[in-house]
């Protein structure tokens, strides 16, 4: 999420456990190589220290090696990986195939992407190997020193921690501006009806997120430092209390102080959203938590082959639009590859969405523009249109009514028998065909409408598996199901995006993902309490706090440094856009090759590989932004969460051995 | 390690180096000493002489830069051996926000004492301090004294084999420190090993076995007390049931003179200021209301009278 345009990019997918073992993906391989690289360095660095500082051994005194046979082992063995891991990128670099270019939409060059040779992957591997026999050693006497901790002692610094901050009038007063946040936004500014939820829901994630964190952060980098400076930390020194217990029991202290705020805090807003009379518009729309199902999406256009949506010209863009028109106009397309058996048992199945609308002409006053769906299985097949209208007019005869009909179950408004009969018809001939339409649907700008679908289509195309030929083939697999949409209105533009469109599986409960969205709030309370826990055992509080205070405010802007990382940005990196400046060139100019840009350009790859490392300490804070799911109204997954959770644990596990390593190698009365 | 031995450093060293490796300041040179079980070993010396940073170096605080400090045949950075050890900072650095039953209670969890154990044994040691009164009060509104006192307490909470006070009787009054000299000397009793860091060199005399004087980082005098404050070159007599006169003092200088020695002085001896202290404050809490009178006009005493006489 950009914070600086306030746009929710809402493409990124929640991880699955399936992505764990995904090979294209490589998050273990990714994880061992990056993190292994920061075990060997502190490897390195440990026993350089260890090995010039440590005072020889006085005999017939027994002392606990600082650098255990294991660790030696591990060292060893990480050393051999790397070695190999280097030569073989020798060898992939004197092997590697030429690069090839092909010309771009714009007319410049573009480099293709080739995929990996063998030695590549090999290299990688070593590389990966090699990270983990680091991990390994580095961590080995952090796990070995795990087992003498106790539990007892940990809780009684976590109950120490907790008193402290309770006792400290600074945490009230930070909890007493939170409890604004917690009143409904429209008391305070106006805003429009089917947004009231929405943005109330935002508020109060926004009000709580900056205000915990900075609570978390001022009580965590100021803890073991001021104990420091009073020398309170003497008399627990001075106790059988492992150094990492000091660091566990300020960690779990500060996060079970700011879990219960949570906790207090979400209660109290979720009881005041149920208790204020919140619009209609707005509890239809958004006090759900919608399980959606995506589609891969794709265009089709029988006039244009190779058609991918039209661009508007608008500034984001996030969407692609199709044009309105005749029966020849434009399509989206979703595809459907994973489709729940459960959605076949059920009554009816809504299909929602939300679509932009771009007007070339002003048309008719409060009217949308009109689309019509045109959903099919794997099992239609296009020569059978005829029979299928024939089948549509003779059930729907009796009711006076021929192709096309728009059928709607029964409900609210049209609930006669016959209505219910009429849906049971539609859901035989979906069933027999594989297909369903509805014509001439009214859309409005960015609102949520539905089309229900009936549950025949879905028992077709749960029923067996697609073969090699079918037409609903995606990068992600072969398709089960495909909504097409077309605009109707001429000389209009349907806006679509991949997310604007679902087949809702279910709906949780409101306030259960409420909490859930506290629940990523939460994860990232523990990553700065750790950051600064850890930061505070060696650097000084002011310190501590601004250095985890930044790193979590880059976490933001993750995707911006990765751009930089990968040399995607607008021009290029600081050794080029000096190169730019001096020569008065564009950023977005091509630059004409010289010795001096192939200088420049050098340079920047030690650059980015040096943003590439600052990229790994910096943690990604949009994976846990879980309440802007609850403010449109969309369940946070269970599979998701634990996903998320184990990357959490990823991403603490380093720091908490660093730590480690700083706490017992500090003298704290220095 | 033999038995007694509860604290050897063999060449132990601390130099203090700056952000360059450079040496600033050489705070403890080489120091060989032995501390055994049941004994009271005092550490002296004036400020920057080493004692702070022995005392640190042989609890983990610091680590050495060379040689080594062995605590219960352990290395002193084994935090193993800290369960057998009370440490009683100078300036009692406990947490203000907690009370004393809150602060005992924190330091029993430390060493993973079971509740009931250490909520028994925080009762015993409030009494032992005299501080059951003030023990719901937090620590921030205590005086120096008290602080002490609760200091010494949670020095005691794991009842220590080895107890390290550095300025025990810092801070309190002379009745406190009487009750602290005594406490320490309880303490040696049971069995127990002190290690005292003291500036008042009345109090270490009173109590220690053995004592330590540090200078510039380098052990300058090591022995027992009596020894050390021995002085081969005087004889003190004291008698009873004599009285003084001329006819004496010069019997008595003959006498000395017959065996080669010289009478330097002959005298009634006097009582120690705490001595008399104490003799005061017990003859007031027994006779409470008792009051000073200014002596009478040819200078001899009037007995004390009872307060609204």
């Amino acid at each position: 999420m950009s914070p600086l345009l306030g746009i929710l990019e809402l493409e990124r997918d929640s991880p699955r456990f399936s992505d764990l073992l995904d090979p294209n993906k490589a998050l273990v391989q990714t994880w061992l190589t990056d993190a292994g690289g920061f075990a060997a360095i502190g490897l390195v660095i440990w026993i350089l220290s260890v090995l010039i500082r440590t005072p020889p051994p006085t005999p017939g005194v027994e002392r606990r090696p600082l650098i255990s046979k294991p660790m030696w082992i591990f060292a060893a063995a990480a050393l051999i990986a790397y070695v190999v891991a280097l030569v073989l990128a020798i060898l992939a670099g004197m092997n590697a195939p030429g690069v090839q270019t092909t010309i771009g939409p714009d007319g410049r060059p573009v480099v293709l992407q080739r995929p990996e040779t063998m030695l590549e992957k090999f290299q990688g591997w070593a590389l990966a190997i090699a990270g983990l026999l680091a991990i390994c050693g580095f961590a080995e006497p952090f796990v070995r020193d795990l087992f003498r901790l106790r539990w007892r002692r940990i809780g009684a610094l976590a109950k120490l921690s907790f008193k402290e901050a309770i006792r400290n009038r600074v945490v009230w007063a930070f909890l007493a501006v939170l409890l604004i946040f917690l009143f409904p936004a429209k008391w305070f500014f106006p805003i429009k009806a089917e947004d009231e939820l929405r943005t109330t829901v935002s508020v109060v994630y926004y009000g709580l997120t900056p205000l915990l964190i900075l609570i978390g952060l001022l009580l965590a980098a100021f803890s073991i430092p001021n104990d420091i400076k009073n020398q309170t930390i003497y008399t627990i020194v001075t106790k059988p209390v492992e150094r990492f217990e000091i660091v566990l029991g300020r960690f779990f202290g500060y996060v079970g102080l700011l879990t219960i705020a949570l906790f207090v805090m979400t209660t109290i807003s979720l009881l005041v959203i149920q208790a204020s009379n919140i619009d209609p518009l707005a509890v239809e729309e958004t006090m759900k938590a919608r399980v959606p199902v995506y589609g891969h999406l794709d265009y089709r256009s029988m006039r244009r082959p190779g058609f991918t949506g039209v661009d508007v010209g608008r500034e984001w863009a996030y969407r692609k639009y199709i044009p309105g028109g005749d029966a020849m106009s434009p399509r989206a397309l979703w595809t459907f590859v994973d489709v729940p058996s459960g959605l076949a048992r059920r009554a009816e199945v809504p299909c929602e969405f939300s679509f932009d609308i771009y007007r070339t002409t002003k048309g008719e006053e409060n009217r949308g523009v009109y689309c019509s769906f045109n959903v099919i299985t794997w099992k239609w097949k296009d020569a059978r249109a005829p029979e299928y209208e024939r089948a549509i007019t003779d059930a729907f005869r009796e009711e006076g009514k021929t192709y096309p009909v728009n059928v709607r179950p029964p409900g609210p408004g049209n609930d006669s028998p016959r209505a219910q009969k009429s849906w049971e018809k539609i859901s035989k001939i979906a069933e027999d065909f594989g297909r369903f339409e509805w014509r001439g649907l009214e859309v409005y700008d960015f609102h949520t409408s539905s089309v229900m679908l009936p549950p025949g289509l879905f028992k077709n195309a749960v029923d067996g598996s697609p073969g090699a030929d079918t037409i609903l083939d995606t990068p992600e697999g072969k398709g089960r199901l495909q909504i097409q949409i077309k605009c109707d209105s001429p000389s209009q533009f349907l806006g679509v995006a991949r997310k604007d469109l679902y087949v809702l599986e279910a709906e949780g409960s409101f306030a259960l993902n409420f909490y859930k969205g506290a629940l990523g709030l939460w994860c990232r309370l523990c990553i700065v309490i750790l950051l600064a826990v850890s930061c505070s055992t060696y650097l000084a509080g002011v310190i501590s706090f601004i250095v985890a205070l930044v790193l979590f405010v880059l976490g933001y802007f993750q995707s911006f440094i990765a751009s930089l990382a990968a040399g995607t940005n607008i021009g290029g990196g600081p050794f080029e856009a000096f190169t730019r400046l001096v020569r008065g060139d564009v950023p977005t100019a091509q630059l004409d090759p010289s010795p001096t840009v192939d200088v420049a350009q050098t340079l920047d790859m030690g650059y980015r590989w040096l943003i590439r490392r600052i990229l790994n300490v910096i943690p990604d804070v949009d994976n846990f932004a879980w309440s802007d799911f609850v403010a449109k109204g969309f369940s946070v997954g269970a599979e998701g969460i634990l996903m998320n959770l184990l990357f959490l644990v990823a991403y603490l596990f380093p720091w908490a051995v660093l730590a480690y390593y700083l706490m017992r190698s500090r003298e704290v009365a220095a | 390690m033999a038995q007694d031995i509860i604290v050897e450093t063999r060449n132990l060293t601390k130099v203090y180096r700056d952000f360059w490796g450079r040496r600033k300041k050489v705070a403890l040179n080489a120091l060989d000493l032995v501390i055994k079980r049941g004994e009271i070993f005092g550490l002296l010396g004036p400020n920057g002489s080493g004692k702070t940073t022995t005392i640190k170096l042989l609890l983990g605080l610091l680590f050495p830069t060379a040689g080594e400090a062995v605590v219960f045949d352990r290395p002193a950075v084994d935090v193993k051996k800290n369960e057998r050890i009370g440490y009683l900072p100078e300036e009692s650095y406990l947490y203000r926000f907690l009370n004393a039953e809150e602060t005992l209670d924190f330091y029993g969890r430390l060493f993973d004492m079971p509740a009931d154990r250490r909520r028994h044994r925080a009762a015993e040691l409030i009494k032992l301090v005299g501080l059951e009164k003030d023990k719901k009060r937090i620590l921030r509104e205590y005086s120096k004294g008290m602080r002490q006192r609760i200091g010494l307490a949670q020095a005691l909470i794991n009842d220590p084999e080895l107890i390290i006070l550095d300025e025990p009787t810092s801070g309190l009054d002379p009745l406190g420190t009487l009750w602290m000299k005594e406490l320490i000397t309880k303490l040696r009793d049971q069995g127990k090993t002190v290690i005292m860091c003291s500036h008042r060199l009345d109090d270490v005399q009173d109590v220690c076995d053995r004592i330590a004087i540090l200078f510039n980082g380098d052990l300058q005098t090591l022995g027992e007390v009596s020894k050390l404050l021995e002085d081969a070159e005087r004889v003190e007599m004291r008698a009873t049931n004599l009285r003084l006169s001329d006819k004496l003092r010069s019997d008595l200088e003959a006498l000395i003179e017959k065996y080669g020695g010289k009478l330097e002085t002959v005298g009634h001896p006097t009582t120690t200021l705490e001595d008399l202290f104490k003799r005061v404050v017990e003859e007031s809490q027994a006779r409470p209301g008792r009051r000073y009178l200014p002596p009478t006009g040819d200078g001899a005493a009037r007995p004390a009278t009872p307060a609204g006489a």
